[in-house]
């Protein structure tokens, strides 16, 4: 038997279109438009010719673009709000650890399916790309727990899924960049970005010095991912620009160690990277703070001392 | 010149960073003046966007968390486990964060990423606790404290995160290393990639303890 992601695109694309479906209702077609279209590309990019998809995906950018803010009522939302906390507090206090064991069922059931999906892949009855493992599993859990929420608490999957169609409003267009930056990658691949970089970077250091190649190549990772908010995507421009020509060829360095902490280098980046949706932005909409770089300001601390360790540790032990 | 002039789609990136342009814009337009500039015609640069979110399109997977998230917080998960750890007696800020860095940064090493995340465990789970332990210690929080103390739970979770991932041998970023290295004829054993990805790891934790230790809102 063999097995592909296609039930997990058409789940998503199942969800963005209730969600379309309540944003229409809620705050009129215009900001509904953008989640419509964006669950016809998740659903239906297996029908759709490359170059449509294309189009599509710019045109889905574009429609995020007139995504107006929501308009709150202050005042009703207050009210809104706090009846729905003296529910909460009521039935949190009823419910009491059956809450807990629910929100534990979702990684239980992830890890579990994992490790049979990939038990049945080593045992060859199942055919798939092993790292789609994890992505199945969590997209069945995600199916399973609202279903045992119902079961257990009473909670019916339609007002789940009103609930979760709230929060995907709340987190809006940033959910979207995550894809457009691994396109962005493609792109810059395709148009030989690394080459260009690999001719121009090295006229900023003394290319014969074996420690300022080492310094240059993880300042280098961490800035270039700071700047695409994807490591992946820094990774093998910056590789083949500095630690591929100067480490490792001029310098005899060690591949594994170079790759390993510029690798690390570059996620020091990502923690200060407003371009990281997934990892900056999107808390900042779930944790309702003010500020979309309040995350990065967090994190500013833990980034450079530990960037600072890196260059340290690349200098120290790439050479021995 | 024609060869740098691909670089210029990043300067423009970086320009657009500076000028706060809409991210989204600023993406968008970068891709498609990098790929004018490199000569690749709209109808290729159009394919490689299109297959490209083909191949990337399971990244909105984490979508599908969301209707349990938040039917849990509905239903009061927050406001139980406030009240959980305000009762508790030996439930600081420290032990409360320290100990969600440990378990996080560990089962990431373990490969198990998927246990937690902004929607899965930082909302719903660690922003209670963190929030009724610093009542304890501090008192009600203003609105400054609170939005620091919140930020703080989900940079708490990214560092563990990453410098707890890549510790694991069959994660997609070990596997990236692997193949780039290969495709320049320097074949690599991922265990070793992984091996080496444990003296950051350790600085890390060593980071984000003195952090945690030394936190006020």
């Amino acid at each position: 038997m063999s097995m592909n992601l296609v039930p997990v695109y058409w789940l998503i694309s199942a969800f963005l279109l209730i969600t379309a479906l309540q944003s229409w209702r809620v705050q009129g077609a215009r900001n509904a438009v953008f989640w419509l279209m964006l669950a016809m590309l998740v659903g239906l990019a297996d029908m759709l010719s490359d170059q449509m998809l294309g189009a599509g995906v710019l045109l889905v950018g574009l429609a995020a673009l007139l995504n107006r803010p929501i308009v709150v009522d202050e005042d009703a939302a207050r009210l809104a709000r706090n009846k729905m906390a003296d529910f909460a507090a009521e039935a949190g206090l009823k419910l009491g650890s059956k809450l807990l064991w629910c929100v534990l069922l979702l990684p239980v059931i992830t890890v579990a399916a994992t490790l049979l999906l990939r038990k049945q892949h080593a045992a060859g009855s199942l055919q798939f790309e092993l790292n789609y493992a994890p992505i199945f599993a969590l997209a069945f859990a995600c199916v399973i727990v609202p279903l045992a929420i119902w079961i257990a608490l009473r909670f019916s999957p339609k007002h789940s899924l009103a609930a979760g169609s709230d929060m995907a409003h709340q987190i809006g267009w940033a959910m979207f960049l995550p894809l457009l930056l691994a396109i962005l990658g493609t792109v810059f691949a395709k148009a030989g970005v690394g080459d260009a970089l690999a001719a121009w970077l090295p006229s900023f250091f003394d290319i014969d010095n074996r420690y300022a190649c080492a310094v240059a190549y993880a300042l280098g990772m961490a800035l270039f991912t700071m700047l695409l908010g994807n490591a992946f995507v820094a990774f093998p421009v910056m590789t083949a620009a500095i630690a591929v020509p100067l480490i490792i060829a001029r310098h005899q360095g060690d591949p594994v160690i170079t790759a390993a902490i510029g690798m690390l280098s570059g996620y020091c980046g990502t923690l200060l990277s407003p371009l990281a949706a997934n990892f900056n932005l999107v808390p900042a909409v779930l944790m309702n703070l003010d500020s979309p770089h309040a995350v990065i300001r967090a994190q500013v601390a833990t980034a450079l001392p530990l960037l600072a360790c890196n260059i340290g540790l690349l200098c120290l032990l790439v050479y021995r | 010149m024609s060869d740098n002039a691909p670089l210029l789609g990043v300067l423009l990136l970086l320009v657009c960073f500076v000028l706060r342009v809409h991210p989204l814009l600023a993406v968008s337009l970068s891709a498609i003046v990098t790929g004018f500039l490199a000569e690749l015609g709209a109808a290729e640069l159009l394919a490689i966007v299109g297959k490209s979110f083909r191949d990337s399109r399971f990244l909105l997977v984490f979508v599908l968390v969301l209707p349990t998230v938040a039917a849990l917080e509905r239903l009061g998960l927050r406001e139980f486990l406030a009240r959980w750890v305000a009762d508790s007696e030996r439930a600081s800020l420290r032990l409360v964060l320290g100990s969600y860095f440990l378990v996080r940064q560990l089962s990431a090493a373990l490969g198990l990423t998927n246990l937690g995340g902004h929607a899965q465990s930082v909302r719903p789970l660690l922003v209670p606790a963190a929030q009724a332990a610093a009542l304890k210690r501090f008192g009600i929080l203003n609105h400054l404290q609170d939005q620091r103390l919140k930020a703080f739970c989900a940079g708490t979770d990214n560092v563990a995160l990453f410098f707890g991932e890549d510790i694991f041998l069959a994660f997609g970023g070990v596997l990236l290393m692997q193949s780039t290295l290969a495709s320049y004829g320097y074949p690599t054993d991922p265990l070793l990639l992984a091996f080496w990805a444990i003296p950051t790891a350790l600085c890390a934790l060593l980071i984000q303890s003195i952090r945690i230790a030394r936190f006020q809102p």
